[in-house]
């Protein structure tokens, strides 16, 4: 039986990786081929990265005696990688599976229920610690022959780390369950966790090549760190170094296994409650108030606007471009004193700088696919707004609009931003808004076009229809050859005739007539794919 | 009101419906019968507007809905059997969202929530995110959003799935009602002993074809009309 449930739940999963336009369709073999090699590739790359960074942490740890807050260093980040990528599978999973009534009905012992998904997410843990303990630990192999008793040790490590894990993120998983339980905007709390790991782990790859210097010239901090925030981790690091404190390694298992014999007793004896529990939040009693009468038009952007701002995969997959697009301004201005300095020596280079950071706007803009998941996210409720008295061509301009409004705020602070960073001529200042400005309306209206035409309909969670597709993909590569090619036109041949500030009018004049056709579009073949739907 | 003429809709090689033709007259409820997959709902769904058929024509107050959609749309509303509503909408602004579609004005909507939502016990619920909402109140509330523009024509699927014995009895009141009025109502039904005692007329599809239509006496006469059912379903019940 235990079986059977751990293999529903594996298929559940591949059938979540793999389908979704289709769940009737068997995979192709073309398409696990190429998950495979994609899924590889990720695993690689990350290897790599800590791969690298061990093998800057080995030498000057080593030399200096300290290998024990080496292995602490690893076990700790294997932790912290484990509970960011297992905990919002831990609650879907544990807490809000949609599937554990129907196993309750059924004659099943609950806590085969518990143990099956538990087998599972064990099972992400154990990948996310050893994408960083195997780096690490290789690492070490290459730098000295490791004993016998380090290496079961080590390995046994590596198998007891996702549990430690695992038990953090059941605790949190709770939580977050519970705060969403008891919030009217349930999607606030993944959002605000989703968008902090972003930037740790944005922190983390644009600061790679720094980190190991990073974390030697400030090694005592770090322990200092690690033994409070992650004891069971530095207790790992005391017993795996040389010839290893055997008291530290028992600790280490203790502290491992304890709690998580606590939590799995706690579920175990709570799962029912959890499973059956409502999960319908807090209850808001209707008070009568003005209803507010609105047009078609204001009526469809403002639905747009609250759908988006209910779904946290919708925000962070189309949205997450906007985000960027404040860095490069803030970047000149919090460095003005050495870009000031460089254009006191190459004064030729000031001009373009506000160009430069005006096509740093853009480029963000084409990793906004907003507009190109809004079509898709109608799912089974298309059919409303298709009975309604509404001509679909207001229904895909409000889709195209959904965008253009939510970058207009960014687009607006980067671009004051830039300003106050730089200087240029009148006509640059009107360009770094010109250019930017029509871009995104054009990107806008091309993410509603293509989704449009390549809708996906039949999804089980809205992440599939904000974050895959043809749509998305199709969007982002339409938008970047939409930006790269006017750009390469200029530098390699246009450059002769045209200054930069006349290049960047006729693209925005461009970019705005690409807009028209798009509109155009809408109201035709968009309107009819949209009807057919 | 409602008047289809030899509708057609094929899925690939498939015909769902064929060369079907009914006549909806105002003040009529219409009962659409037939076992699953017989083409009910891609009948009522070519009805509402939202799938192109291939063939024959369909108007709704004399407007042809291939030619003038929208029109077709503002004289009616369609409730489906599975509705799939806004879940990121709470109860009232879902409302008030389908009252902006059709131009309902201030008074009257307000007027008009209040009143349907009171008679279908939804009004506490109204602040609640759809999403919280049971199969039931969602029926409800799409009931609700169905009647806020006082449509002349109301095309249902399976409308009473879902409904408790309350609600089922005071939609029946409200669909009379409607149709007592002036209106039309066409919807499809499995329980038949509702089609018997509330439809004016029925009409049996088979496979994509109509095979009876008219009064309950001219469908049943003396017998019950699950007999004429299985006997043209081929059944031996």
């Amino acid at each position: 039986m235990l079986k059977t449930l751990v293999a529903i739940r594996f298929r559940a999963l591949v059938s979540a990786l793999f389908k979704g336009r289709n769940a009737k369709k068997k995979i192709g073999a073309g398409k696990k081929i190429l998950f495979g090699i994609v899924g590889l590739y990720v695993l690689a790359v990350y290897v790599m990265l800590f791969g690298m960074l061990f093998y800057g942490l080995y030498m000057p740890f080593d030399a200096t005696g300290m290998m024990a807050l080496y292995y602490a260093v690893a076990a700790f980040m294997a932790l912290t990688l484990s509970f960011a990528g297992s905990v919002f599978t831990t609650q879907s999973q544990l807490y809000d599976a949609n599937d554990n009534e129907l196993l309750l009905s059924m004659p099943v012992h609950p806590w085969m229920i518990l143990v099956s998904r538990m087998i599972v997410l064990y099972l992400s843990n154990l990948l996310f610690t050893a994408m960083v303990m195997v780096p690490a630990g290789v690492v070490s192999v290459i730098y000295a022959a490791p004993s016998v008793r380090g290496v079961v040790e080590f390995v046994l490590g590596v198998f007891l780390l996702p549990l430690g894990s695992l038990t953090l993120s059941c605790v949190f998983g709770w939580l977050f369950a519970w705060i969403g339980s008891h919030m009217r905007r349930k999607n606030i709390v993944s959002l605000v966790v989703t968008v902090a790991f972003f930037a740790v782990y944005f922190y983390f790859i644009s600061r790679s090549s720094e980190l190991p210097q990073m974390i030697v010239k400030n090694a005592d901090k770090v322990g200092a760190f690690i033994k409070t925030a992650g004891w069971r981790a530095w207790q790992f690091g005391q017993g795996i170094a040389y010839a290893g404190d055997a008291l530290a390694f028992l600790r280490f298992v203790a502290a491992i296994l304890l709690p998580f014999a606590a939590v799995m007793a706690v579920l175990s004896r709570s799962f029912i409650g959890i499973a059956t529990r409502n999960k319908g939040g807090v209850k808001i009693k209707y008070e009568k108030r003005e209803m507010s009468v609105r047009s078609v038009k204001k009526a469809l952007l403002m639905k747009e606007l609250t759908h988006f701002g209910a779904s946290a995969p919708w925000m962070l997959n189309g949205g997450i471009g906007l985000l960027f697009m404040l860095v490069g301004p803030i970047m000149v201005l919090a460095n003005a004193e050495f870009i000031r300095t460089i254009f006191s020596e190459f004064p030729a280079a000031a001009k373009y700088v506000m160009l430069l950071l005006a096509l740093f706007e853009c480029l963000t803009m084409s990793m906004t696919t907003i507009s190109a998941g809004a079509v898709s996210i109608e799912g089974k409720s298309v059919w409303l707004i298709q009975s309604m008295p509404v001509d679909a061509k207001d229904v895909l301009v409000s889709k195209a609009m959904l965008q253009f409004a939510v970058t207009l705020p960014f687009l607006a602070v980067s671009t004051v931003l830039m300003w106050i960073g730089c200087s240029g001529g009148a006509l640059m200042y009107a360009v770094s808004l010109l250019l930017p400005l029509s871009y995104a309306l054009m990107m806008s209206l091309l993410g509603a076009a293509l989704n449009a035409r390549l809708p996906r309909l039949d999804w089980t969670s809205e992440a599939i229809a904000v974050k895959q597709g043809m749509s998305i993909l199709a969007d982002m590569g339409a938008g970047f050859a939409l930006l790269a090619t006017p750009i390469a036109a200029w530098a390699l041949w246009l450059n002769k005739w045209f200054s930069a500030e006349a290049w960047a009018l006729i693209a925005a004049v461009l970019y705005a007539g690409v807009s028209a056709l798009l509109y155009l579009y809408l109201g035709r073949g968009g309107k009819r794919r949209f009807e057919m739907l | 009101m409602l008047k289809i003429d030899h509708l057609t809709k094929r899925y690939g090689d498939k015909e769902a419906v064929k060369d079907l033709s009914l006549h909806i007259k105002p003040g009529e409820i219409y009962g659409f019968i037939g076992h699953n997959g017989a083409g009910k709902t891609t009948t009522i769904k070519s009805c509402a507007g939202i799938l192109a058929f291939d063939e024959g024509e369909i108007e709704v107050g004399g407007v042809s809905i291939r030619q003038d959609p929208i029109a077709c749309k503002k004289m009616m509303a369609y409730i489906p059997d599975n509705p799939d509503l806004y879940d990121f909408l709470s109860g009232v602004k879902y409302l008030n969202f389908v009252a902006d579609m059709y131009g309902v004005g201030k008074g009257e909507r307000e007027e008009r929530i209040a009143r349907y939502a009171d008679l279908l016990e939804l009004t506490d619920d109204l602040a609640q995110p759809v999403s919280a909402y049971s199969h039931g109140m969602k029926q409800k509330l799409a009931i609700i959003s169905a009647l806020i523009h006082e449509p002349r024509l109301i095309i249902m699927d399976e409308p009473f799935v879902g409904l408790d014995p309350k609600a089922t009895h005071i939609l029946k009141g409200v669909m009379r009602d409607i149709c007592d009025k002036g209106g039309a109502i066409f919807f499809s039904t499995h329980v038949l002993e509702v089609a018997e005692k509330l439809c004016d007329r029925v009409a049996i599809i088979r496979q994509g074809r109509l095979v009876a239509n008219g009064t309950m006496e001219e469908v049943s006469g003396d017998a019950s009309l699950e007999e004429v059912f299985l006997e043209l379903e081929g059944g031996n019940a």
